[in-house]
């Protein structure tokens, strides 16, 4: 179907009928308007929305355009063939394919078809004449769906060569361990090469709004989220790090030791793993977070059941304790698992008398007794301290409150 | 010159109205650390027949001392000094000063004190609790001194125990003042086994217990209305009695010249104060008698010239001097042979 094309001439009671439908085009693309966004999630949205206004013209003029046409006036087909491809290459640009704009345009076609075969109905239109109707209405809709599959594929095309999406599909692949082919591909749109050992960062935002892409040159790739990752190459990531805090000064980075390419996911586990201690105060806050110096935390916390199930099995006797307590029991015994020195050389660690350490450790012998002569029940008992204590020191009380619940029960 | 050998043979007379033996039994009296009291008071301490010792510092030195530790677990000995020695150190009576010498002094917070019944802190974070063994739930300790519980960590782990520090020469002192014909009378706010236990342990057959300071010049007064010359010897100062004897921590509103004011109140020194000060009263009546006698002998010889009333003269001084003198050194010499004793 062009604008020069002629068209078959309706029977005459057909071309009344259209007519007739011609004062209620607004009220009918209102009706149609609001169904498509009732039927399909992804296109609902508020009455006074934009969304609505693009759905409710495209319906108008396209109602428009087919009672023209088809009553024999010559209105050039133009502008809405160029509001059906752009509605299509939008679609594209948002990276979703075209089912469901496909599906709004099927949903309008039917519900346009049974209004006029009620219409046909109504005006005792012959079977001939409504076919007629229906043939040029079908012809009239494929087009309109040629349309907007040429726009779909003129954004998709667009899209591909886009750096911006070629960097959020690099980041991807990077962190879902992609085809290295991939990878490579989307580094090249994304005109940032792979460096050989990269850093993987993450930008904690406390209400500083987010980092913008560009902000960081070439140098770096930036993702979406919180927090927001950063990847970058790791001989550079000093100067990346300066510019971050140009950008956002109250930026908290917390970035991972230099990885190969194939670790960018596993980095990201730890980095996102320390940026969660950071918050439940497991480690300190500070502006830049090096994950090389809580390696040992970040491995602790791998397997949060794990350890919550070890601390119910092998710290029940401290449980048992005051609040207070227990607090000072565990990181004694922390303290002394960890270094295995004198009671004044502990005590001169945890600011306390010699005799009060004494004291402790007395506690603590009859409270684990033999157990502590065990080297393995040691080793989990280091682990699984090393790993509760700071949480508990943070005021997180969910081991004590499993333990109770266990108990009543 | 009959006038003139008169007047000569008179200066024994003189000389003996002089107080010469109060200025010698001071200037001894001094050297003991008692400063003894003006003429009206020498008369009173002559006269004085009853002693009353408060507790603290007479036949006490006026401190405690820890006399027992018991800990319920054998291991937790040290535990109980440290914890209960850190703790008293925030408190100032003298059971919780006695107590913090077990220890040094350590981390405290959240001190509290409460009343009689004790004091409460955290020792480097623990809990601690000393104080009345019924207060902290723990049975009472039936022994004699002051015993207080410890618990730590809301756990009791033992008890503690002090008692007065009794003067080694104690028994001594009490034994010298009914030899001077001065009875002592114990007066004590600890409690009734306590104060009998002190008494018997010093000698001391009257006593009086959880006597407060109010009560105690009503005690007084009841002795003096028995008929008794009552001194008292007390380190808080009074001006009940008929002769206080106060120490250098008495309040100097309490300080009277009338009084005896002691190095300190040791029931030792207080029964050399009472010697000397007998002595030193006795000796310038004899003095001044012997004066007079002199006098009048020389007085009579003047009359048969002057010579003769001259030399009486002479050895009426020589004799009012030396009776001045002698007696009050003997004294000095003697008590200072009882505390050698009494060290020994």
């Amino acid at each position: 179907m062009t604008e020069t094309q002629d068209h078959e001439t309706l029977p005459g009671s057909a071309q009344w009928m259209l007519t007739s439908l011609e004062p209620q085009v607004k009220d009918v693309a209102e009706t149609m308007t609001r169904r498509v966004q009732s039927a399909l999630t992804d296109l609902a949205g508020p009455v006074d929305g934009r969304r609505y206004r693009l759905i409710y013209t495209a319906i108008h003029n396209a109602m428009r355009v087919f009672i023209d046409r088809a009553l024999g006036r010559s209105t050039p087909m133009t502008a809405l063939d160029d509001l059906f491809r752009k509605m299509g290459y939008r679609e594209a640009g948002t990276g979703r394919d075209r089912t469901t704009i496909e599906r709004a345009l099927h949903l309008v076609q039917n519900e346009l078809w049974d209004l006029l075969r009620v219409l046909a109905a109504d005006n005792e239109l012959s079977a001939g004449a409504l076919n007629a109707v229906g043939e040029m209405l079908s012809d009239f809709f494929a087009h309109l769906d040629e349309q907007l599959a040429l726009g779909h594929e003129s954004g998709t095309t667009d899209r591909n060569q886009d750096v911006g999406v070629a960097r959020d599909r690099l980041i991807d692949l990077l962190l879902t361990g992609g085809d290295p082919d991939a990878v490579s591909t989307q580094a090249s749109i994304a005109r940032w090469e792979v460096p050989e050992r990269i850093t993987v960062a993450a930008i904690d935002v406390d209400g500083e709004g987010e980092l913008e892409p560009g902000v960081l040159g070439r140098e770096a790739i930036v993702g979406k989220g919180r927090p927001q990752l950063v990847l970058c190459d790791a001989a550079a990531f000093e100067d990346v790090s300066r510019q971050i805090k140009e950008a956002l000064p109250r930026t908290r980075i917390t970035h991972c030791w230099p990885i190969a390419a194939a670790d960018v996911a596993e980095a990201w586990k730890w980095v996102t793993r320390a940026v969660e201690l950071v918050h439940s105060h497991v480690i300190p806050k500070r502006p830049v977070i090096d994950c090389a110096r809580y390696r040992t935390e970040i491995w602790l916390h791998a397997e949060p059941v794990m350890r919550r199930q070890l601390a119910q099995e092998l710290l029940e006797p401290l449980f048992a304790e005051s609040e207070n307590s227990r607090e000072i029991l565990s990181e004694t015994l922390l303290v002394w698992l960890e270094t295995r020195e004198s009671a004044p050389a502990i005590a001169a660690k945890l600011g306390v008398h010699p005799q009060t350490v004494r004291y402790r450790w007395k506690r603590i012998n009859e409270l684990f007794g033999e157990a502590l002569h065990d080297p393995d029940f040691v080793i989990q008992l280091t682990l699984v301290l090393k790993a509760s204590v700071p949480l508990w020191i943070a005021g997180d009380q969910s081991d004590f409150q499993l333990y109770r619940s266990t108990r009543e029960r | 010159m009959l006038t003139v050998a008169i007047a000569v043979a008179l200066l024994p007379a003189l000389l003996g109205w002089l107080p010469l033996a109060v200025w010698i039994g001071r200037g001894r009296a001094r050297r003991e650390g008692i400063d003894l009291p003006s003429a009206k008071g020498l008369r009173r301490a002559r006269a004085v027949d009853l002693v009353v010792l408060d507790r603290w510092g007479t036949v006490t030195t006026g401190e405690l001392r820890v006399s027992a530790i018991e800990s319920f677990d054998p291991d937790d000995e040290r535990n109980l000094r440290w914890f209960a020695g850190a703790l008293g150190h925030a408190a100032e009576d003298p059971v919780a000063r006695a107590v913090a010498r077990l220890s040094a002094r350590g981390k405290l917070t959240s001190v509290q004190r409460h009343g009689g019944d004790g004091i409460s802190g955290s020792v480097d974070r623990h809990p601690v609790r000393l104080g009345r063994p019924e207060w902290l739930g723990m049975p009472a300790r039936e022994v004699v001194g002051v015993t207080v519980g410890v618990q730590v960590d809301a756990r009791p782990i033992g008890y503690i125990t002090v008692a007065d520090v009794v003067r080694p020469d104690a028994r001594t002192g009490i034994e010298r003042l009914r030899a001077a014909g001065v009875a002592a009378v114990l007066v004590s706010d600890d409690s009734e086994r306590n104060t009998r236990h002190l008494a018997e342990t010093c000698g001391i057959d009257a006593w009086h217990a959880g006597i407060a300071r109010e009560r105690r010049d009503q005690l007084i007064a009841d002795y003096r209305l028995r008929g008794h010359v009552v001194a008292v010897a007390t380190s808080s100062g009074t001006t009940s009695g008929d002769l206080p004897l106060s120490d250098s921590t008495a309040p100097p509103a309490t300080r009277q010249p009338a009084g005896i004011h002691l190095a300190d109140l040791d029931v030792n020194r207080i029964a050399t104060a009472f010697s000397l000060s007998r002595s030193t009263a006795r000796t310038a009546t004899r003095a001044r008698r012997t004066g007079l006698v002199a006098g009048l002998l020389g007085a009579g010889a003047a009359v048969w010239g002057l010579l003769p009333a001259l030399v009486v003269a002479v050895l009426g001084c020589v004799a009012v001097v030396a009776i001045a003198s002698a007696p009050a050194y003997e004294t000095s010499r003697r008590s200072r042979s009882v505390t050698s004793t009494s060290s020994a």
